[in-house]
């Protein structure tokens, strides 16, 4: 099984964003990156797949600028087969389309097509879930979305998610895209400490894409305005019983019918 | 161009019809002036009727020979492209779909199919004068980018405060379809995860969060939605810690819900968790750390432990009298 790891990282969301300049990738470049749960839960599964079967080959790939090479460090960090950046001042990281169409063109750069492609089910900081399923057009392969876990079945690797009225469980048949969401049984794994020190030296391809023309154009970029609220909250008072009492009584119209 | 503005609504047996689409559909032409339509597949006749009495639209009713009620967006997907040809919508200028991932997955599709421009999950979507305009949140809902493009566009819709019902209601035509579809996939479903009623739809949604602390948690904010005849949610955090499904995920990387109630419990109240919800929804606040975010953003807010209060709140509303008819909801 040959498995292709697609990460993004995205500004750490426990350090206040900057916000000097309305490019993405200078964005990027101010900006402390970690990756997300996502992107940690499509790494974490790509190495559970490993674990079930030790010719599983995969291949982790970072979309990035120069700022991105820590994480592609953090991600050699797991003993990849083989780990490149994706250089992304050509994707246009805020349109769909385009960056669908850049990662489509670098799996099938890659020198063995991969059976399953793995990517969180949002992609960096600008993607909202829409690229997975673009990707997957893209390249003319099926999605499985929302994938939680994996497993091996004798010869075949299940991939399983929770679906509305059932857990579902896909037979993989490859080729395959599956976005990866957040789940307890994909926690990404600490690696050693040798193989991190490893990766700091292991050197890396940067792979680069032909520019895409973009499908949109990003016209403005500014901080996220405040909620804006009607009044300020109203804190009930006295006992807990007379709050609970209070919440009740500001509830009732809601209340079930019998 | 002049084609019209076209909601997209995917239907489940058993839930309301999400209306997003719809409204924002109905907005973004009404404010100019083009023709606006829906399309929706595999509709009971309770979702067509809402869709209908939303007014001022052409409601096409889809049902396609080979569609079943399990099928995903995979097969989905051909049948609102199809439908969109077949229905002489193919001229569309925005095509408007729910927010999440199925809306996402049909995005794709019809993107393709259409050579349309897929923008994501935007607010303040307008016409403009060769295509579309609109807002999209980035950066965890810490940052707002304005994308546009030019010719046909689709878009998912995060806005929840859109033009309403009208007085007048919608024509209804019915459309058969029978083209082929691409082969089921070989899923098998297993058990009854994700038992939960959708939050998506839901005029009350109880939200927990990490604060919850476990499973015994949210059995408790399960018992009160049962009261409050709405669906349980959850954070980020809790979905990780494998307390409530992902299914039921609230957030900028979740459901977006735009209930009439929000009760937060245990839930900080991140940019990323709010981003998930409609700015129109009373937001409730139960925690016990009085400067949490979340209240910030609530109407109304206990600082105290969820034990001291879900539990009590639970027997009080299940002891009250009789509940009040839907006529008589207007607090």
């Amino acid at each position: 099984m040959k498995v292709a790891v697609l990460l993004a990282g995205v500004a750490d969301p426990r350090h206040p964003l900057t916000l000097r300049s309305s490019r993405p990738p200078e964005i990027r470049r101010d900006n402390p990156l970690v990756f997300s749960p996502f992107d940690e839960a499509a790494l974490e599964l790509a190495l559970k797949i490993r674990d079930g079967r030790r010719d599983t080959a995969i291949t982790a790939i970072v979309a990035g600028g120069a700022e991105s090479d820590a994480l592609v460090r953090k991600a050699a960090a797991h003993r990849l087969d083989s780990v490149a950046r994706l250089e992304s001042e050509a994707l246009a990281i805020w349109d769909v389309g385009a960056t669908a169409h850049g990662l489509a063109e670098a799996l099938r750069g890659l020198a063995t097509r991969p059976d399953l492609v793995l990517i969180g089910r949002e992609f960096g900081d600008f993607d909202d879930g829409a690229l997975a399923p673009c990707l997957a057009a893209a390249l003319g392969w099926p999605l499985f979305d929302l994938a939680q876990f994996a497993r091996w079945e004798g010869d075949e690797l299940i991939l399983v998610r929770d679906g509305r009225s059932a857990e579902e469980r896909l037979g993989l048949r490859p080729p395959w895209v599956a976005s990866v969401t957040n789940d307890r049984r994909n926690r990404l794994r600490h690696p050693l400490m040798k193989n991190v020190m490893e990766a700091r030296r292991r050197g890396f391809d940067v792979l680069t894409v032909a520019p895409v023309v973009p499908s949109a154009t990003l016209k403005a970029v500014a901080p996220a305005r405040e909620r804006t609220r009607r009044e300020p909250c109203r804190f009930l008072t006295g006992s807990v019983e007379n709050q609970v009492a209070e919440l009740a009584a500001y509830l009732q119209p809601w209340r079930a019918l019998r | 161009m002049n084609g019209p503005v076209v909601a997209l609504c995917p239907c489940r047996p058993g839930e309301s019809l999400d209306v997003g689409p719809l409204r924002a559909a109905k907005t973004v032409a009404g404010e100019a002036g083009a023709p606006v339509a829906a399309i929706l597949v595999e509709a009971a006749d309770r979702q067509i009727e809402q869709a209908r009495s939303e007014g001022d639209l052409v409601v096409w009713d889809v049902r396609h020979a080979d569609l079943s009620p399990l099928d995903d967006a995979e097969r989905r997907g051909p049948v609102f492209v199809e439908a969109l040809k077949q229905s002489g919508l193919g001229d569309f200028r925005l095509a408007v779909l729910p927010a999440g991932h199925v809306g996402a997955a049909l995005a794709a599709a019809i993107g393709k199919s259409f050579d349309a421009a897929v923008l994501g999950a935007c607010a303040e979507i307008v016409l403009t004068a060769g295509g579309v305009e609109a807002r999209r949140s980035t950066c965890g809902g810490r940052v707002e980018i304005v994308v546009a493009a030019d010719g046909r566009c689709v878009v998912a819709t995060r806005d929840a405060s859109q033009r309403g019902p009208s007085r007048r209601v919608g024509e209804v035509r019915p459309l058969r379809l029978a083209t082929p579809l691409p082969d089921r996939r070989p899923v098998e479903r297993v058990g009854a995860a994700g038992r939960d009623r959708s939050v998506a739809t839901a005029r009350v949604v109880i939200a927990g969060g990490r604060g919850i602390g476990g499973d015994e948690g949210f059995d408790r904010l399960r018992d009160l939605a049962g009261c409050l005849d709405g669906a349980v949610g959850g954070s980020l955090p809790a979905v990780d810690a494998g307390w409530v499904p992902v299914s039921a995920q609230v957030g900028q990387s979740g459901q977006f819900v735009a209930p009439e109630v929000y009760v937060a419990v245990g839930v900080s109240g991140t940019p990323q968790h709010l981003a998930g919800v409609g700015a129109a929804a009373r937001i409730v606040a139960i925690n016990t750390d009085v400067d949490a975010d979340i209240f910030r953003f609530a109407d109304v807010g206990i600082v105290a432990a969820w034990r001291d209060v879900v539990p009590a709140l639970v027997r009080r509303l299940r002891s009250s009298p009789e509940a009040f008819s839907p006529d008589e909801r207007d607090p």
